[in-house]
């Protein structure tokens, strides 16, 4: 029930957010009577396709099973999904301290995914009126150290996981290192990498819950 | 007209408004329905405003790494675009390439107002069409997605699914963090160790204390960044 909820909340949001996205276009089109001809149009689309077009199909279902419906639909509407939606879902399940893949959880990622909206549309406002005046102020040392706050954020939620799991998610963890570079060794692009390492994770899971589940019964 | 007071006149401040508007309401009703589900659930007010402390301080880093990106685009896009794209899930780094790639196409003389306006004009589409995509491949995902879901919990062991669900939220970030540092300086292999470090010894010495809890991953990041910076 909360999924279909969610999932029509999130067609008519979503649906008004692609009519959104055109609104600057059109607009710069009825007042200076500028627009790329159909033709134009076309080459932007099959450029754009070109490049995105995979990323437009697989990134969504990467990440749809670790977010479910509510938190796909916002953070596909606002973007920064992997360093930004990610850490605060994971962030707000861990406070809240439900266990990740439940129906609490699920709620929980929407929950955190809908706040995480607020802080970067207010956050992002301010830098957009005061913003520039604001970094001028900032040493370089600190503005430099932005570029770290990725990987920190990431290697911070594997320890997390890590240590809450140690039985399953360490050998997940392992598992994802060595797909990752085995797929590295094929060549495949980014995009692909990512949606195998997470289904290749899916098999080694099974495994652990199979080989666990032996050897509790045979004690 | 010079293209700059083009770029940030009210009519672009309008289209962009009317984009990041749409972002806070979706942002109210999710927040409105998960919570109406999360007392139906039986998740306790505390919890719930957990929760939403915790992601709300955990979005701060990345949120203020964005703006150097905004303010990045909005020299070359204006102000509202910057504003409207950070905000959408148009990221700075492929909107300020997509804004290049399409100047290629741009048919007036280069060097004049004629040429920016229709590069501007060109640049705007692409990002909406790009935006767009983004848009409809997860609205094809989350249709989809539900039925697959609903198979699943059908069809297997629901412990399992559990577990499948939770094991793919850490493929996916053993996936983000490889992906973050392979092939590139040291300084972030030694952030993300610094950042994991740091969460260690939050989880090992505040493990009762829930407060901390919230705050670790905020912490760990902050403290990860700033490490590697004084270091490196």
């Amino acid at each position: 029930m909360f999924d279909k909820k969610c999932l029509r909340l999130g067609l008519i949001s979503m649906g008004g957010a692609v009519a959104a996205s055109f609104l600057p276009g059109l607009y710069l089109y009825f007042k200076f009577g500028i627009i790329p001809s159909a033709t134009e149009m076309g080459a932007i689309c099959s450029m754009l396709a070109a490049s995105f077009l995979i990323g437009w199909i697989i990134q969504p279902i990467t990440f749809y099973p670790a977010m479910g419906v509510g938190a796909s639909c916002i953070s596909w509407t606002t973007g920064n999904v992997a360093d930004l939606r990610m850490p605060a879902i994971s962030a707000g399940q861990k406070a809240a301290g439900v266990e990740a893949g439940t129906s609490e959880s699920n709620v929980l990622s929407t929950m955190s995914a809908a706040i995480s909206s607020f802080v970067v549309v207010a956050i992002l406002t301010v830098f957009t009126f005061v913003g520039s005046g604001l970094l001028a102020v900032l040493p370089e040392s600190v503005t430099a150290a932005f570029s770290y706050i990725t990987p920190a954020i990431f290697g911070a939620i594997i320890m997390d996981y890590v240590m809450k799991n140690i039985k399953y998610n360490l050998p997940l963890v392992v598992a994802g290192v060595i797909f990752f570079l085995i797929f590295k060794q094929f060549g495949m692009s980014s995009v692909w990498i990512n949606l195998f390492v997470v289904i290749a994770g899916m098999f080694v899971s099974r495994a652990l819950f199979v080989i666990y589940k032996t050897r509790d019964a045979s004690k | 007209m010079d293209i700059s007071a083009i770029q940030n006149s009210l009519g672009m401040w309008l289209c962009a408004s009317a984009m990041v508007g749409i972002i806070l309401v979706q942002a109210i009703m999710y927040l409105r329905v998960s919570k109406k589900e999360a007392s139906a659930l039986g998740i306790t007010e505390e919890q719930q405003k957990n929760a939403m402390r915790s992601a709300a301080i955990t979005a701060v880093g990345p949120a203020i790494a964005l703006s150097v990106m905004l303010i990045t685009l909005m020299t070359t896009m204006g102000a509202p675009t910057a504003w409207m794209r950070m905000n959408d899930v148009g990221s700075g780094r492929t909107e300020l390439a997509i804004a290049s790639m399409v100047s290629d196409m741009v048919t007036a003389a280069e060097g004049t107002a004629e040429w920016d306006l229709q590069n501007f004009s060109y640049a705007v589409w692409a990002q909406g069409i790009d935006v767009a995509g983004w848009l409809i491949g997860a609205m094809v995902t989350v249709i989809l997605g539900g039925k697959l879901t609903k198979t699943l919990n059908e069809k297997f062991d629901a412990k399992w699914v559990k577990l499948l669900m939770a094991g793919c939220l850490v493929s996916l970030f053993s996936y983000l963090l490889l992906n973050t540092v392979y092939m590139k300086p040291s300084s972030y292999v030694a952030a993300a160790g610094f950042g994991a470090v740091s969460m260690f010894v939050m989880n090992k010495l505040f493990s009762k204390n829930k407060r901390m809890q919230e705050l670790s991953l905020g912490i760990s990041i902050l403290v990860g960044a700033a490490l590697t910076q004084i270091i490196f």
